[in-house]
C-alpha cells in the first residue's frame, strides 16, 4: 500500500470510477431482481426428463456415430478381392483336365500319403524273399540285395 | 430471518437493498458495461436466492455475496470470450475500446487511462486490484472470497500496480 500512496501515477488519479448508472436504477433494481429471481427459479424446478439426459443422449448418439462411421470407413478402405464368377465354361474345362496334365509326382506323393501300408508291394516282396529262401540263396547275398 | 419460507422474501430483499451497490460496482469494474453488469447482478442475486438455504454462517454474508459476484462476472467474460471466439485479451481490448463510447461512462482523461490500465491485467489480477485498490478490502476477507493465500494475493497485487504504473507511465 505504501508504495501506492506514494506513487504519483495513483496519486493524481485518485480512487473515483469513470462509469455511471441510468437514474433511478437502484431504486428500482431491487424490485427487478425479485420478480427475475422468481420468474426464474420456479422454471428451474421444472426440468423433464429429456433435459437432464439431453447431454447424455447427445454423447451416446455422436459416439454410435463415430463407430459407424469409423466401420463404414474400414471396410470402404479394405483391398477388394476380385470375385470370380464360375460360368458354365469353368465347370467344362475342369472336367475336360485330363489325368496327364497334373504332375506325375504330385499325384505318387498324394496316394502315398492316402494308402500309407502298400500291402500288393509289401505281400510281392515276401513272396519274393520266400522264393529266394527256397531256391537256397545265403543269408549274405539276401542282405546285401535287400 | 432467511431460513423460515414467511420471511425469506423480507429477508432476501433487505440483502439486495444493502449490498446492490457495491455488488454492482464490484461487477461493473470487471465488465465495464451497464447492461452486462445488469444481466451478472440479476444471475448473482438468482444464485443468492437459490442458494440462501446452503448459506453457511461460518462465512460473512457479504464475502459470500462477493465470491458469487466474482464468479458470475468472470463466467460471463468466459462466455463473451466463447461467443466471439476470441481470446480473452481481445475481449479485454475490445472493453477498453467501449470506455470511449458508452454513453454510460463520463470521467476525466486520466480515470479513463486508469480504467485502461486496470483492463490491460488478466482477469484474476485485476479482480485483486480492484478490491484492494477502489473496494478498499483487507487481504483476509479477498483470501476468502478468492480462495487464494495471502501472499498470494500480495504478490498479485505488487505485480498489478507495477504494470498499471508502467502503463500509465508509457503514453
Amino acid at each position: 500500500m505504501k508504495e501506492i500512496e506514494n506513487s504519483e501515477t495513483f496519486f493524481s488519479a485518485g480512487k473515483e470510477i469513470p462509469y455511471k448508472v441510468p437514474e433511478g436504477y437502484f431504486d428500482e433494481l431491487p424490485s427487478r431482481i425479485q420478480q427475475y429471481c422468481l420468474e426464474h427459479s420456479g422454471h428451474n424446478n421444472t426440468y423433464s426428463i429429456f433435459q437432464i439426459v439431453r447431454t447424455q443422449l447427445a454423447l451416446a448418439a455422436g459416439f454410435i456415430g463415430f463407430v459407424l462411421f469409423a466401420l463404414a470407413g474400414y471396410y470402404y478402405l479394405q483391398p477388394k478381392q476380385p470375385v470370380e464368377v464360375l460360368t458354365c465354361g469353368h465347370y467344362i474345362d475342369i472336367v475336360s483336365i485330363e489325368i496327364t496334365d497334373y504332375d506325375e509326382a504330385i499325384i505318387q506323393n498324394d496316394s502315398d500319403k492316402k494308402l500309407p501300408f502298400d500291402s500288393l508291394k509289401h505281400k510281392r516282396t515276401d513272396e519274393m524273399i520266400q522264393y529266394l529262401l527256397e531256391e537256397n540263396l545265403d543269408y549274405v547275398t539276401l542282405i546285401e540285395q535287400y | 430471518m432467511f431460513r423460515s419460507s414467511d420471511t425469506r422474501n423480507y429477508a432476501f430483499n433487505l440483502i439486495v437493498r444493502k449490498y446492490q451497490e457495491r455488488i454492482y460496482w464490484h461487477i461493473r469494474k470487471m465488465v465495464v458495461q451497464h447492461d452486462d453488469t445488469d444481466d451478472v447482478i440479476q444471475n448473482t442475486f438468482l444464485k443468492v436466492w437459490t442458494g440462501l438455504d446452503g448459506f453457511r454462517e461460518d462465512s460473512q454474508l457479504f464475502t459470500w455475496l462477493y465470491r458469487i459476484a466474482t464468479n458470475e462476472a468472470l463466467t460471463f467474460l468466459k462466455k463473451k470470450r466463447t461467443k466471439f471466439f476470441l481470446p480473452l485479451v481481445d475481449v479485454e481490448q475490445q472493453l477498453a475500446r467501449t470506455l470511449e463510447s458508452d454513453h454510460h461512462i463520463n470521467g476525466n482523461e486520466l480515470l479513463i487511462k486508469l480504467q485502461k490500465a486496470v483492463l490491460s491485467l488478466p482477469a484474476k489480477q485485476r479482480l485483486v486490484f480492484n478490491m484492494k485498490y477502489f473496494d478498499e478490502m483487507k487481504y483476509e476477507d479477498m483470501s476468502e472470497v478468492l480462495g487464494t493465500s495471502i501472499g498470494a494475493l500480495k504478490a498479485s497485487y505488487h505485480h498489478a500496480v507495477k504494470k498499471i504504473e508502467k502503463f500509465m507511465e508509457a503514453d
